[in-house]
């Protein structure tokens, strides 16, 4: 009876769904770069531009308005998100453009996966050993 | 680097049909609209994180072309990019007559071949229309001015080259000074007489991550006569620039030094600025002192910028932001010094429209200076 408990009690935890706002930040297999929270925002900024080894950074974003884009913005940059529209209007006066976007999850790990300058952030569940979680991030 | 359609349509297995279907076309789209050799191309360019998708999307002979409202238009498989700006004014002051501006379309063209070389040009063609609302008459003034012209060489984070015109890295106001991008109508005094804001030159510049704080510095000189500029720029110049900040981007303060020289004369320039953002306030302060040669420019200034984003703590105002300023300007030889006050909203009802209304209030009136209302609406496009 213990034992079925414990099986029972594994299997829901197992099963539980993974916060929504919950994300993996992703990058290809081979790369050994580890950012953090703060490195993460300046990459997406586009301020910190090139990996440890010199090549160039490709971030690669979620659409706008969705979910892992929201969670993402929010658990980055916090009550600062909503100055990104400012943000990237100052930087179009310099001829800097946001991060290219992708409309999947899915696609971000195939993509990243398969690009060693590539980084993204998707969904845990979605994660597969194709690509290496360098970070999670959680927004309440 | 590149996104291949058909890597991509197999990347996309799994999704939903038409969603593979429309996420393979749009990245066809942005792959024969991007250089091959760009990596930072290969993929489809996000519109803006609060921006719409494409509003014009059309199959060319050198590839797609995409519009998208405040980022431009991306010209097939050029590796151009081609945006821009335009500002209406209206001011009201207290001395003199109303006026409403048509006051100038800026094009902005980047040209990214290969990634590590950039090309930008920014164009104004100033003084369209101005109407004067007392004496009922239309002027006309129409001039193209390219404001700067550079070729970008980059290495690492850490080591770029700019060959060109450019924006003086003096303070942080005059990075970013135009009209859109500001949050006033009306700029600081010291924008307008303590230095040059462009430099026809060369650039060093880049980012240092000591303790994982980014350490910014630039060095530039004007080696050349100034490209297409007003009579009252300097020859020549030097200068460089230090500004460390915290990680988040929350804080930073920098320091800025110039040396100019006109006519044989020397001036020299020391400037000292900040910004702090504390919650839904940004704060941000530059001070420059100014001493040699060249004429009107011994002086000493400050200022301090409140801006507070009234959507932080009320939605129903989101992109509404109250602005106040303050200034202070003391040049030498003038018998009084000058306090100047701009108070007003900057209102942002999308992206790429900014609407601006303020008053400005100064102790004196001066050639440098009216007191009265400043309004502006620009459009990026």
């Amino acid at each position: 009876m213990r034992r079925a408990l414990l099986a029972a009690l594994l299997l829901a935890i197992s099963a539980a769904p993974v916060s929504a706002e919950e994300l993996a930040v992703i990058v290809h297999g081979a790369r050994t770069d580890r950012p953090n929270v703060a490195e993460l925002a300046q990459i997406y900024l586009k301020q910190r531009r090139f990996w440890a080894d010199g090549a160039r950074i490709v971030a690669v974003n979620r659409e706008s308005g969705s979910e892992s884009r929201t969670a993402f913005e929010a658990a980055v940059f916090g009550a600062r998100a909503a100055q990104l529209p400012v943000y990237w209007n100052r930087q179009y006066f310099q001829g800097v453009l946001p991060p290219a976007t992708l409309a999947s999850d899915e696609a971000v790990k195939r993509f990243v996966a398969s690009e060693r300058e590539a980084i993204g952030y998707v969904h845990p569940a979605v994660v597969d050993d194709s690509v290496t979680v360098v970070l999670k991030l959680t927004h309440p | 680097m590149s996104l291949d359609p058909a890597r991509l349509d197999d990347l996309t297995t799994g999704l939903p049909r038409a969603l593979r279907a429309a996420l393979c076309a749009w990245a066809s789209a942005a792959l024969l609209a991007a250089p091959v050799a760009n990596a930072q191309q290969g993929i489809p360019i996000e519109p803006d994180p609060g921006g719409a998708a494409p509003v014009l999307s059309a199959d060319t002979p050198i590839g797609p072309l995409e519009y998208r409202a405040g980022r431009g238009l991306r010209i097939g498989d050029t590796g151009l990019t081609v945006g821009g700006f335009s500002v209406v004014e209206i001011d009201d002051p207290e001395h003199g007559d109303a006026t409403v501006a048509l006051d100038s379309i800026t094009f902005l063209t980047l040209y990214e071949p290969i990634d590590a070389l950039r090309v930008f040009a920014e164009v104004e063609i100033g003084g369209l229309a101005t109407y004067d609302a007392d004496a009922g008459d239309v002027t006309h003034n129409a001039e193209a001015v390219v404001e700067r012209l550079y070729a970008e060489w980059s290495r690492s984070d850490a080591l770029n080259l700019r060959l060109g015109k450019f924006q003086t890295p003096i303070g942080r106001y005059n990075l970013v000074p135009a009209e859109p991008f500001v949050w006033t109508s009306a700029d600081p005094i010291t924008l307008d007489t303590a230095f040059d804001e462009h430099q026809t030159g060369a650039a060093l510049f880049g980012t240092f991550y000591p303790g994982g704080n980014p350490l910014r510095y630039w060095l530039y000189g004007q080696m050349v006569d100034p490209f297409d500029s007003d009579s009252d720029a300097a020859d020549r110049s030097a200068g460089g620039r230090l500004e460390y900040g915290g990680s988040l981007g929350d804080w930073s303060v920098g320091a800025s030094l110039n040396a100019s020289k006109k006519k044989g004369e020397w001036q020299y320039l020391a400037g000292l600025d900040a910004q702090l953002h504390v919650g839904a306030l940004e704060l941000t302060g530059e001070a420059v002192f100014s001493e040699g040669g060249i004429e009107d420019r011994d002086l000493w200034s400050a200022w301090l910028q409140g801006v507070f984003d009234l959507g932080v703590h009320v939605p129903f105002l989101r992109g509404v932001y109250l602005v106040g300023r303050f200034e202070h300007f003391d040049r030498d030889g003038h018998d009084n010094d000058l306090d100047v006050w701009d108070l007003g909203a900057t209102w942002y009802p999308k992206p790429w429209l900014v609407l601006k209304a303020g008053y400005r209030l100064s102790d004196r009136i001066t050639d440098d200076v009216e007191e009265g209302i400043t309004a502006s609406i620009s459009v990026l496009f």
